[in-house]
């Protein structure tokens, strides 16, 4: 029998080598590297977690049937698939499939593929491992083996890839220190002082990690810099694993789940990011660093979500995770071939400012004007993602944008002091929230002007066959959610019911 | 043959006021020193000193294999810095200051250097050095006295008073390192001084081996980081100041070149 555990984790990693070896051929790469992720997702979704099944292939050649949930011991450490880690695994071996498989067309570097492989190990491993000091550790080694994807094989400028590097290494530090703190304290019962540093070691690592303002600089340096899929997968996995990470904290440790503090400051540290997401997606002038504000305003959601401390909120939550996921993909799907048929992704003429709707003139330092006519697809997925993640209606993003403003009108913060005039009435932390997807929808729309104006670049190629279907298909899938949102519900309730500390 | 106990025990006394003071100038040596050798160098010293410290406080064998890890490090940044080409100054691959249009700095400069029997170019990246060296100096100082103060009245947990200093002492002109500089090279030895900084701590409260292996992976493989964004930085540098301006042909390299731009501003 196979520890499910062992299984994610060595799979990829024993693959990394294969693929790296036939990274020339992109078909096969993209083809072993897709399949992989695949085989693990669907491993994740439909093996239960309480009993042994056979595995077609594994179970024929070598006898093994695989035991999902079954734990496993690694010099002393525990290992062990739960429900919430499961289903976020899945989803995060999803995404990486598409991204593999795109990445067949649309070359995003030839490490993405062997790399890639080894990330999704090391944060599986980050997931399943009981013990938060050693998943910090393993989430740590995933982003520093992630700086060569961020980078690839380009001659190109380094600010993203050094930056992500340079951030998740200062984050590391007081994530490693608290859990001592907070072991230590488990000796000193009555010393809540070291709680209270537990605390705010915390929140400093979680702060980075997740991007809040004024820690975000990396996440739109990555989104300028990387590859349009890897900064995508760069920052659909880190965002999962980290949220993740952050609820399996609350739900171990009840004093920091009672804490009103922890959910205040999860409340400010979303508003402060949607704020200045919005604000600067606003502001924009080209699509790649758009995405990378547009993810911190969708980010900032989540977390003002999560800082009211409900059930319902979670679910609004994670289900804006998943949603968010798809319009990232779409529109970074959208760029990767703008980018590669234009060799730009800069909307605005820098000679008008940044406010001029429309492409300016033929060589005045963008090549958009009139894309949009020679590769629609491309544009329908770029603007499509982009405003699913702006929480438009018709799209990914709304329903769980809408359930998450539908929560805030309701709500009322606990939080003394400045808080509650800042932070308590809920309608107006709905309406900043409203007001940051509409920052961000302006953003696209004016690319969008830029994109359908007159054509500034005549000689752009048709995109490419393959990757349109996928751009096709993503955008269904975007339509789709938006659409019928209630498909992924049934999963989302069940990883918020594996979540106690909220009841 | 003296054992590692032995060893040590006649470096004993190395292992207090001096390791302390040799921390002090090497990590003042990596921020106000641009020369790329004398800043690698300083790094490893850096190691070396931090594992006699570490002595005081873990098991030697786990010391001693943190400064091997360091030498490591020290020897991927040496291979990685040293066929990419040095400038007269040690720095790696400076940007040469384009000249201003309308400005008079340019032929003021000019005549200065020819006065002095200087190029022009060295005059302006004389000049250029020379504040750069004056500001990081005093930029040292201060974070030195706010480290002096912040070590005096928060000490740190665990470790004695002289070791939470230099773990202070490490963090503080490493993070300084990290906001003055934007080359990888420089950059990537300010983020390992400050994760050296944070062992010296770290190490006296776990003590587990499987902690520090994973800590010396991740140390190996932001060196290894380092090394992979640092050539390509000075190769794209050089490609900037050999082509004009606007001469990228082709979708690729006229993304390269949006990119670029972006990047700078």
């Amino acid at each position: 029998m196979l520890a499910g555990p062992l299984f994610l984790i060595v799979l990829p990693l024993t693959l990394a080598p294969v693929v790296y070896l036939s990274r020339r051929w992109a078909l096969l790469a993209a083809s072993l590297a897709s399949a992989t992720a695949l085989v693990m997702a669907s491993l994740c979704w439909r093996l239960p977690l309480d009993r042994p099944l056979s595995v077609p292939g594994l179970t024929s050649v070598l006898g093994w049937k695989v035991a999902l949930g079954e734990p496993m011991m690694v010099l002393g450490r525990e290992f062990a698939l739960e429900l919430a880690g499961c289903s976020t695994l899945g989803f995060i071996y999803l995404m990486a499939a598409v991204a593999f498989l795109f990445a067949w067309r649309i070359s995003q570097g030839r490490l993405f593929f062997p790399l890639g492989l080894i990330i999704l190990s090391l944060v599986g491993a980050a997931v399943m491992i009981r013990h938060f000091l050693f998943a910090v550790l393993f989430l740590w080694i995933a982003s520093i083996v992630a700086v060569f994807i961020i980078q690839g094989d380009r001659e190109g400028p380094r600010r993203g890839a050094l930056q992500y590097l340079v951030m998740v290494s200062l984050a590391i530090p007081p994530l490693l220190i608290a859990p001592w703190l907070i072991d230590l304290q488990a000796v000193n019962l009555d010393n809540l002082a070291l709680l209270r540093y537990a605390t705010v070691l915390l929140a400093i690592g979680f702060a980075i990690l997740l991007a809040v303002v004024p820690f975000h600089g990396w996440v739109s340096a990555v989104a300028v810099d990387a590859p349009p899929m890897v900064a995508a997968f760069v920052l659909t996995v880190a965002n999962a694993v980290v949220l993740l990470l952050l609820l399996n904290l609350l739900q171990s440790y009840p004093w920091l789940s009672e804490d009103p503090q922890v959910f205040h400051l999860l409340r400010l540290g979303g508003l402060l990011m949607a704020t200045v997401g919005g604000l600067l997606a606003f502001a924009q002038r080209d699509f790649s660093r758009l995405l990378g504000y547009a993810v911190l305003s969708d980010m900032g959601c989540t977390l003002v979500a999560l800082g009211t401390a409900s059930p319902s909120a979670l679910a609004a939550a994670l289900l804006q995770v998943t949603h968010r996921s798809v319009g990232l993909m779409l529109t970074a799907m959208g760029l990767a071939v703008v980018r590669h048929r234009t060799g730009s992704d800069s909307f605005v003429n820098p000679s008008t400012g940044p406010w001029s709707f429309g492409p300016g003139t033929k060589g005045s330092g963008h090549r958009l004007g009139g894309v949009a006519r020679h590769l629609p697809l491309s544009t329908a997925g770029l603007i499509l993602g982009g405003l699913s993640l702006a929480g438009m209606p018709l799209t990914a993003g709304f329903p769980s944008r809408w359930a998450i403003y539908r929560l805030l009108s309701g709500y009322h913060s606990p939080a003394p002091g400045l808080s509650q005039v800042l932070l308590k009435p809920g309608a107006g932390l709905a309406l900043a929230m409203l007001l940051s997807g509409a920052g961000v929808a302006f953003g696209y729309l004016r690319g969008l002007s830029t994109l359908l104006g007159p054509s500034t670049e005549p000689k752009v190629k048709r995109e490419p066959f393959i990757a349109s279907l996928m751009i096709l298909g993503m955008i269904v899938l975007c339509i789709g959610l938006g659409l019928c949102p209630q498909w992924l519900l049934p999963p989302i309730e069940r990883v918020v019911e594996s979540f106690s500390f909220l009841r | 043959m003296p054992t590692l106990p032995d060893v040590l025990a006649k470096l004993s006394f190395l292992t207090a006021t001096p390791a302390i003071a040799g921390l002090v100038i090497t990590a003042s040596l990596i921020v106000v020193i641009r020369d790329w050798r004398f800043s690698l160098a300083a790094l490893l010293g850096q190691y070396v000193l931090v594992g006699l410290l570490l002595t005081r406080l873990i098991q030697p064998e786990v010391a001693l294999t943190k400064v091997l890890i360091g030498a490591l490090v020290c020897v991927v940044l040496y291979l990685t810095a040293r066929p990419v080409g040095v400038s007269g100054d040690g720095v790696l691959s400076p940007r040469r200051p384009e000249p201003v249009e309308g400005s008079k700095e340019g032929p003021i400069l000019e005549q200065e250097a020819a006065e002095n029997g200087r190029s022009p170019l060295r005059a302006i990246r004389g000049g250029a050095s020379l504040a750069g060296f004056s500001f990081r100096l005093l930029a040292a100082l201060f974070v030195g006295l706010a480290v002096y103060s912040l070590s005096k009245y928060y000490s740190l947990p665990k470790v004695p008073s002289d070791i939470g200093f230099a773990c202070y002492w490490l963090a503080s002109l490493g993070l300084l390192v990290l906001m003055l500089t934007e080359e990888p090279l420089k950059a990537g030895m300010g983020l390992l001084t400050v994760i050296t900084g944070f062992e010296l701590f770290y190490a006296a409260l776990e003590h587990s081996l499987s902690v520090a292996g994973f800590l010396g992976i991740a140390n190996f493989l932001i060196a290894l980081a380092i090394a992979y964004l640092t050539p390509s930085t000075a190769l794209r540098r050089s490609l900037s100041r050999a082509e004009p301006r606007g001469s990228g042909q082709g979708a690729a390299s006229g993304s390269e070149l949006t990119a670029g731009e972006r990047g700078r501003c």
